[in-house]
């Protein structure tokens, strides 16, 4: 029940994503009925679909990430996905001239990838979740450097601005082709990370009881982590990079599962989606000389709640 | 009849020598040694971690075949750490050892461990001594024919000490299943039917409290002596005398 209104609800804040501004539709319909169903189906379902999917995407892959590190501050960011995805993409981009959305989803993929692989050389074999999550944030910030470095050398003067609106996170001018590049993949690996959702509830009570109930942790683990990378790599190659979401959204889902991690993931990826409907459609009724990348938005939004989780984290460990 | 649990070479590498061991229906079984001997190394090494080597059958089925459901009706595993994550309500951690809802299980378990006044309470906000109650509480909610106990009486107050072995005891007793307790309260060994020594990754010790407790291998192992009905440390060997 609360589901299915929970459901309703992401589905009209869509719609409204999707119509609004219904003005633009109306005088395209006075012109050429055919006009306003281009606009609608070229222009802004791309738009809504990966703001309702990218937000998913976050919610769902932050919440898995988080039960598995028993820590509420991972994030898809922490594998070092995000950034290993822009890396990947930039180069893609920037160095070998490719265009085409497959393609560029490939190369995020295969950025995340490679940070994954990076990650897993650095924490080691046996996947201690502090030192995971250590190697994590060196990956990101290795990745982070590289993409600076990548952009800067790049034979296109304008390499740097241009890719400011793309990697901070941006929906606007995106094509059907370059929605389904991002959110097939997606989809799927958030599929399979949905039907993870037990075994990461059941891995709250520790990785040695997950195993006597006949889990294997490590491998799961494994799996958690592919899946992440593949869906936010995905994800970040046509949109860039989002931050915040991917933290936020699990904090809240968990309010509505009563601290059960592994159960927080369908109700993160609704709180997701909605998280970056709303940011988007926040940023377009707002008329604006400059675009300003949605990104942004969740990033300004989510750094007082970041300090919130923060602080009740330090408040529980003093008491 | 066979035995309830038959492990055969189980071990764990660094940490445990591959060991046989066998536990007869109705016993409780407890693990002594001194730290870092291998206490928790041979209750994981039974728990199947995923470390661990060797087989373990129980009532003749092989654990390692074994998925979630039939798992958790076979054997129970309870780590020694109190840690708790997520802000999960006393009542919900309960329900973590059960397979599926039993909510007539969750009251009885709640009743007999008192856990009334708590179980609205999220697991992570409670004591360390509460908290090692509701633990207790979801390991033998399933009432799995093996119950592997790290240290369940650390962090307890006297009452819930030996409130604590009475109930495993009656689950023992009313299921007809073991339980391996790993205990460093000397006192509380003479209430268990078994003792298993554990030093230097292996079993050194196995028999009844009372021949375990005078052994020479508890003496060498523990390094401390009977004294008035305690324990007195032991003379270190006179440095002088040794070659």
């Amino acid at each position: 029940m609360k589901f299915a209104a929970a459901l309703l609800l992401l589905m009209l804040v869509a719609a409204w994503h999707l119509f609004s501004p219904l003005g633009s539709l109306r005088a395209a319909q006075v012109i050429d009925p055919a006009l306003a169903t281009t606009l609608l189906v070229e222009l802004r379902l791309p738009r809504t679909l990966l703001a309702l999917g990218y937000g998913a995407t976050l919610g769902i892959t932050g919440a898995a990430l988080q039960a598995l590190f028993a820590n509420p501050l991972a994030s898809p960011d922490i594998t070092g996905s995000s950034s290993g995805a822009a890396m990947g993409a930039v180069f893609a981009s920037y160095w070998l001239g490719l265009t085409n959305p497959i393609f560029m989803a490939l190369a995020g993929a295969l950025g995340a990838g490679l940070a994954l692989i990076l990650l897993l050389a650095l924490a080691g074999r046996r996947t201690d979740k502090v030192a995971l999550l250590l190697a994590g944030l060196a990956v990101s910030l290795a990745a982070g450097a590289a993409t600076s470095l990548l952009l800067a050398l790049a034979p296109s003067p304008f390499a740097f601005y241009d890719s400011f609106e793309w990697l901070m996170g941006s929906f606007t001018d995106r094509s059907l082709d370059q929605a389904a590049a991002a959110l097939i993949p997606a989809v799927i690996a958030c599929a399979l990370l949905v039907r993870r959702a037990r075994a990461l509830d059941l891995m709250a009570l520790g990785d040695d009881v997950l195993a006597s109930l006949g889990h294997r942790p490590r491998r799961l683990g494994i799996e958690i982590i592919c899946l992440s990378a593949i869906a936010v790599g995905a994800c970040v190659s046509v949109c860039g990079a989002i931050g915040f979401v991917g933290l936020i959204a699990p904090v809240l889902a968990r309010r509505l599962t009563h601290g059960h991690p592994g159960r927080a993931l369908v109700p993160a990826g609704m709180i997701g989606g909605l998280l970056v409907l709303a940011a988007d459609l926040a940023l377009r009724s707002i008329p604006l000389d400059h675009a300003i990348p949605v990104g942004v938005v969740t990033t300004l939004i989510g750094t007082p709640v970041f300090i919130m989780v923060l602080l009740s984290m330090r408040g529980r460990m003093a008491s | 009849m066979t035995s309830l649990v038959d492990a055969r070479g189980i071990g764990i590498a660094g940490r445990l020598v591959p060991t046989d061991l066998a536990i007869e229906r109705g016993t409780m079984v407890a693990v002594i040694g001194p730290n870092g001997g291998g206490k928790t190394s041979l209750l994981r090494a039974l728990a199947r971690t995923e470390d661990a080597g060797g087989a373990v059958t129980i009532d003749g089925i092989e654990i390692d075949a074994t998925a979630e459901a039939q798992r958790r009706r076979l054997l129970a595993f309870l780590p020694a750490t109190r840690e708790a994550a997520w802000p999960v309500a006393v009542a919900d951690y309960l329900k973590f050892g059960l397979g599926a809802p039993d909510p007539a299980r969750i009251g009885a378990l709640t009743d007999l461990l008192e856990l009334a006044p708590l179980v609205a309470r999220p697991i992570d906000r409670l004591s360390t001594g509460e908290r090692a109650r509701a633990m207790l509480g979801r390991a033998i909610a399933g009432k799995a024919r093996l119950l592997l106990l790290d240290e369940p009486l650390s962090n307890l107050d006297p009452y819930w000490v030996l409130r604590t072995i009475q109930i495993v005891r009656a689950e023992v007793t009313a299921n007809h299943s073991a339980a391996l307790v790993s205990v460093h309260d000397l006192g509380m060994v003479a209430r268990f039917d078994r003792v298993l020594l554990v030093d230097q990754g292996a079993v050194i010790a196995d028999g009844e409290p009372v021949s375990v407790l005078e052994s020479k291998a508890f003496a060498a192992a523990f390094r401390v002596d009977r004294c008035d009905g305690g324990w007195t440390i032991r003379r270190p060997a006179d440095p002088r005398s040794s070659p």
